[in-house]
């Protein structure tokens, strides 16, 4: 397999072992990089799933009475209804 | 063109099982002349050797597969919450719709008795003039 280096770069380094080297530390270095992002990407949806952990719940709950206030509504107005029909 | 494009770089061999292939899959990098030099440049500035950039990253990798696990654990309990908060909310969606097109048809009404015309006038309130669906 052949790798096409930037001639200029090339003669800049001055050999192909270091040139394959340099091309090694840069993908190692990149790897590392993609590394910490995908990281902080985790933490960030950690810290996000715990929030909606901890908020879920109050936020079910407040729905889940509303509901039954607005079944209790439906029951009102069916039978409002039918009494002015 | 093609005699230029040759004068402008150096054609180097490597071992087709080289790790530099397998990095630059694994990182989804290409390696044209182009993404070359800048992983030439990153290499010239990395502060670190190769041995201590693949200890690094294996550091992180662990690190990695750690947080990931913990994040499978919690996505494992969010899930089920999620679900029935979603499933809450669709249901009360619709509820609260069927209620405004009946307080719609209750509009048209006018009951004679006081508390009736109360209880008309608040679900009016409630399912038509406060109603964010709309």
């Amino acid at each position: 397999m052949q790798l096409s280096v930037p001639r200029d770069l090339y003669e800049k380094i001055g050999s192909k072992e270091k040139t394959v080297e340099l091309i090694r530390i840069g993908l190692l270095s990149l790897r590392t990089t993609f590394l910490e992002r995908e990281i902080a990407d985790l933490n960030k949806r950690i810290r996000n799933s715990k929030k909606s952990l901890a908020e879920l719940p109050g936020e079910t709950e407040r729905l889940d009475q509303l509901l039954k206030e607005a079944i209790e509504d439906g029951k009102i107005l069916e039978s409002l209804l039918e009494k002015e029909a | 063109m093609k005699k230029f494009w040759q004068d402008q770089v150096k054609r180097i061999s490597i071992r087709k099982d080289s790790e530099i292939f397998h990095l630059a899959e694994e990182l989804n990098v290409s390696l044209d002349s182009k993404a070359i030099r800048n992983v030439i440049g990153l290499g010239m500035k990395a502060s670190y050797s190769d041995t201590q950039l693949e200890q690094i990253a294996k550091e992180l990798e662990e690190k990695r597969k750690k947080i990931e696990s913990d994040f499978q654990k919690i996505a494992v309990q969010t899930i089920p919450l999620e679900g029935k908060y979603m499933g809450t909310r669709n249901q009360m969606i619709k509820v609260y719709q069927d209620n405004r097109v009946l307080t719609m048809y209750l509009c048209a009404r006018s009951p004679r008795n006081e508390r009736k015309k109360c209880l008309r006038d608040r679900l009016i309130q409630k399912y038509i003039i406060d109603s964010k669906l709309t």
